[in-house]
């Protein structure tokens, strides 16, 4: 009796030390205004964030496991219209937002206008301020912990946009950068847990980019590397639905 | 991202056998540092990547420890190479091949003789090679070969001696797939550089000896690299057939599901609509990107359903076919409706099982000939540290009712075997078969 009695006394203090431990590393947790402002700050600032209008990016992606590569292209504008295309043996696969209708359109499954999950997933990316403003995008943030990304201690930081869409982001202790995201992709086909680590920064027009990702979904991994990165303004009938999703509209 | 994951064609019958293979340099060094990463790369993939956690931890662990040892000792990429295949024998799927650096190099190169062929198919019926199928305008249509000719000899090799090569290799045994080793046996004889002439004996309608020299031709379609797959040669040939009762029929064949060839696919049906049924001839089609299979299904549905089901280890995604309401002029369409049957055999593999068994499974398809190859994972070409590529699959794949594939293949609603005399009559009892039930479902009638 006596035995279980320490036993349990001793139990209750650990317990009760490991309560105090974790509530004193909670409160060690930057806020995730905090996180997310020091990130802005090191990409460039508000100013530099704030001051393009449009993108155009041009990137290879490769799946080296499998010695595929394929190049990509996306165009963006503010507030949220994007239209991408990618090319593999011979065959461009295009998807696009014009701000009201989310749609892909590949030879290998026709053209397709995105509903449900899929078109909130289309919706939230295609905001312009994605990935650079997340306040804007994100109405949720909490710091929920640390990990560590590609040898970089990071703030994790879960975000939940107005959509309900969640990613966590984890953002460099040291430099404020962003440099891993998970999130849930949704598709017809489920869902998939998409790993993405973003290295090689790099500055364009004042404003700092992750110039490579390595995504893991599932089995595969896919490396997107960016070529080139363009403020320019983008012509408004880049984004203009392509006649085969404006033939599924009637 | 997840369209990129394809089940690769059966390629383990043809490298088995394939004479880049044969001609590969025996003895080429490797250090034994070199052989370590290696084998570490091959089995640490597949560790982290096959679906079925049982096989991983009593299959797959034990093997890394028996047989890593034997792979430092590998003083050569062959000996490496045996011990490679030693590891992957003891998964028991398909789809796990370990495919020599220089047999892709060739096959690129086009050296191994893969650029030209005699213009024909053949495949084994019973134990006699048989001529399937002649290309008019080929060579051996020029030759006068026909249809249900035996081919007894190929530049100096003779059937049997090209049959006992099947006799070591464990896949053979089973007749499905002593049909699809046998196939690959015989058919790299067939090819060649374009314009080199090809000594063949074969056996007419009659059993006499006929001697024939083929000027082999560019082989038809388009080549084509396919990330570390080897390239492989794509063709597709579409044809309307209009029956003395009227009837039309669409005919489609292809041989791999590759991406060269959307266009001509998307525009095949386009082509056909309005005919009174479609056929869809996949015997001798290896597969390629699963990807394609519901794409192409959506031709031929009115509402989007699941086509097949991928369970991986990280989860499980569906294969779904949307409706194709569109058409390649970017016309407002409606997916064909009329009768569709698929024609298969078995060299039917991969993505074909997966279109041909889950239309079947949606009851959309009705599927005519033989029962298919029974190899229909989806699986990645993995390139390792000595410049050989590992082909391993990533998961296990089943139809819209839960059936599987691998193992069984799919089992066609007719039975439509393939035989000497039908073929030395001109007829395909597949595609007769087909073509009655779909003037049965023109006319209302039962089919005979």
């Amino acid at each position: 009796m006596i035995r279980t009695r320490y036993g349990r006394s001793l139990g209750l203090a650990a317990l009760a030390l490991a309560v105090q431990a974790g509530a004193a590393a909670a409160q060690q947790l930057p806020p995730a205004a905090e996180v997310v402002e020091k990130y802005v700050q090191a990409i460039g600032g508000h100013a530099a964030a704030a001051r393009f209008t449009a993108r155009h990016v041009t990137a290879e992606m490769s799946m080296p496991a499998m010695g595929m590569t394929m190049t990509m292209e996306t165009w963006t504008a503010r507030p949220n219209r994007a239209f991408s295309k990618m090319e593999m043996s011979g065959m461009a696969i295009t998807s696009g937002f014009d701000g009201t209708t989310a749609w892909v359109n590949s030879p290998m499954s026709g053209p397709k206008i995105l509903d449900g999950p899929e078109f909130k997933q289309a919706f939230d990316n295609a905001n312009f301020d994605n990935n650079v403003d997340f306040a804007r995008v994100f109405p949720t943030m909490e710091t929920i912990g640390e990990r560590t990304v590609d040898g970089h201690a990071c703030w994790n930081v879960r975000m939940v946009s107005a959509n309900g869409t969640e990613v966590q982001n984890c953002f460099d202790k040291e430099t404020g950068l962003l440099v891993g995201s998970i999130s849930h992709q949704h598709s017809q086909m489920g869902e998939v847990t998409a790993d993405i680590v973003m290295s090689d920064y790099k500055e364009f027009d004042g404003l700092k980019l992750p110039t490579r990702m390595t995504m893991t979904m599932g089995p595969q991994q896919v490396v997107t590397t960016i070529k080139s990165v363009s403020h320019a303004p983008v012509a408004d009938s880049i984004f203009a639905l392509p006649p085969e999703i404006k033939a599924l509209q009637h | 991202m997840k369209k990129l994951i394809h089940a690769a064609p059966a390629l383990a019958a043809l490298l088995a056998l394939s004479p880049a293979r044969a001609q590969t340099p025996r003895g080429t060094p490797i250090t034994p540092a070199l052989a370590a990463e290696t084998f570490d790369s091959a089995w640490s993939v597949v560790d982290r990547t096959l679906w079925d956690t049982v096989v991983v931890n009593r299959v797959w662990a034990p093997a890394r420890a028996e047989l890593r040892p034997r792979a430092e000792r590998a003083r050569t990429v062959e000996e490496l190479r045996g011990v490679l295949a030693a590891m992957i024998a003891r998964l028991p799927y398909s789809h796990f091949e370990v495919i020599p650096g220089e047999v892709q190099a060739r096959l690129a190169e086009g050296a191994g003789g893969e650029g030209g062929d005699a213009g024909m198919d053949v495949r084994l019926v019973g134990e006699r090679f048989l001529v399937a199928r002649v290309d008019s305008g080929g060579p051996a249509a020029a030759a006068g070969v026909r249809p249900g000719w035996s081919v007894d000899a190929v530049g100096g090799r003779t059937a049997a001696e090209r049959l006992a090569l099947l006799a070591s290799i464990p896949g053979a045994r089973e007749p499905r797939g002593r049909q699809l080793y046998a196939w690959a046996a015989l058919t790299p004889a067939l090819r060649g550089a374009p314009g080199s002439r090809l000594r063949v004996r074969f056996r007419d309608g009659a059993d006499r000896p006929m001697e024939r020299v083929l000027t082999l031709r560019p082989q038809a379609g388009m080549s084509e690299k396919f990330g570390n797959l080897p390239p492989l040669h794509v063709a597709l040939e579409t044809r309307r057939v209009r029956m003395a009762d009227g009837t039309t029929l669409g005919v489609i064949r292809f041989n791999y599901w590759f991406p060269v060839i959307l266009p001509a696919l998307n525009a095949a049906v386009d082509s056909l609509r309005g005919v009174d049924g479609i056929v869809i001839d996949l015997r001798g089609n290896f597969g390629g990107l699963g990807a394609m299979a519901p794409g192409f299904a959506g031709h031929f549905l009115d509402r989007a359903d699941t086509l097949g089901v991928m369970r991986m280890r990280s989860g499980t995604l569906y294969f779904v076919a949307n409706p194709r309401r569109v058409d390649t002029q970017a016309r407002p369409v409606a997916p064909f409706a009329g009768p569709l049957a698929v024609l298969t055999d078995a060299l039917t593999a991969s993505t074909s099982e997966f279109f041909a068994g889950g239309l079947q499974q949606l009851g959309r398809a009705r599927v005519f000939g033989e029962p298919t190859a029974g190899q229909a994972l989806p699986a990645l070409a993995q390139k390792l540290p000595d410049g050989d590529v590992l082909m391993h699959a990533i998961a296990d794949f089943g139809g819209p009712r839960g059936k599987r594939f691998e193992g069984l293949g799919v089992t066609p609603d007719v039975a439509a075997p393939l035989t000497r005399a039908a073929l030395l009559a001109g007829r395909d009892p597949a595609m007769e078969a087909a073509a009655a039930w779909i003037r049965s479902a023109k006319t209302g009638a039962a089919a005979p």
